[in-house]
């Protein structure tokens, strides 16, 4: 009961949050100007999509490169640190990299800017698609005595869990949960600056809201049925 | 919870990614016991006191208050 307590005031500095951020936008009326900065936004957007799926592309073929080379004056511990960090840090920029992309097409679609603008993005979001899908590719390279499933075998992502062990299952799920916390902090935070937005502007974000609100009970939902039978 | 684990692979010569082989974990397992950030599962902990051949207790040493 505590903790129960306790998880519904730890939303009560988000909702501050929430409200805070909301009368900060609708103070310096940004988002109802969205319409004449989008191509702009569009454009700035762009290179940042194209920079970080660069970045990430660069990544993969700097581990790839760095994997491959391995001789008696290679220091084990040195590559595997390398290797571990790069891999995270070329995953997130590919991932960031196609998020971005994703949101200036859709952008440059609803406000019908310029058509090269979301050709550009629509690149920029295969090549980063292409690249998510070859980066667990490179896991066989990297770890070679590892006994790791393919890429290609029907629930890669359970069984690269399954073949993790404790100390790396204690990272993820340390990971995860921060990640967890955050997304429901971030998400409501949305949500009470979307409701406020539309209250001021008349400009309602029913839509937007429903899909948040779906969004954090849907995720709620599949996590507390996830713990509760392991009781 | 203190661990001997760095001192032990200094005195046999043993660097992490060798300790992980041995013990079938990963290099990020042997990292994170080291430095004290997991407390390892009985059966690592009896594959590290076979490895160094100490007791487990002699490389794993907990606070009176922690047990």
């Amino acid at each position: 009961m505590g903790k129960n307590k306790n998880s519904f005031l730890s939303f009560i500095p988000y909702f501050l949050g929430g409200l805070i951020i909301g009368m900060f936008i609708l103070n310096f009326n940004a988002l109802s100007s969205l319409g004449s900065v989008a191509p702009a936004l569009c454009i700035t957007g762009l290179v940042a999509s194209v920079i970080i799926t660069v970045l990430g592309i660069s990544g993969f073929f700097q581990l790839k490169g760095r994997a491959s080379i391995r001789d008696a004056n290679t220091d084990e511990d040195e590559l595997d640190r390398y290797m571990y960090r790069k891999y995270a840090d070329t995953s997130l920029s590919i991932q960031t990299g196609l998020v971005l992309s994703i949101l200036v097409m859709g952008v440059a679609i609803i406000q019908q800017t310029d058509a090269w603008i979301y050709i550009a993005s629509g690149i920029t979001m295969i090549a980063a698609l292409l690249f998510l899908f070859l980066l667990p590719t490179l896991l066989p390279v990297m770890y070679p005595e590892r006994n790791l499933p393919s890429s290609n075998e029907p629930d890669f992502a359970d069984k690269l869990l399954r073949a993790s062990d404790e100390g790396e299952r204690h990272v993820m799920l340390e990971g995860l949960y921060k990640t967890f916390n955050t997304m429901n902090a971030t998400l409501f935070i949305g949500l009470i600056v979307l409701m406020m937005y539309s209250i001021s502007t008349g400009d309602g974000q029913i839509f937007g809201m429903v899909v948040i609100a779906a969004t954090l009970i849907i995720s709620n939902v599949k996590y507390v049925l996830s713990i509760r039978n392991k009781g | 919870m203190k661990t001997r684990i760095r001192e032990l692979r200094a005195r046999d010569g043993l660097n992490q990614t060798e300790l992980a082989k041995l013990a079938k974990i990963s290099r990020q397992t042997v990292s994170l016991i080291e430095r004290e950030e997991y407390i390892p599962s009985l059966l690592i902990a009896k594959r590290m006191a076979m490895i160094f051949d100490e007791p487990i207790e002699s490389i794993f040493i907990f606070d009176k208050e922690e047990i």
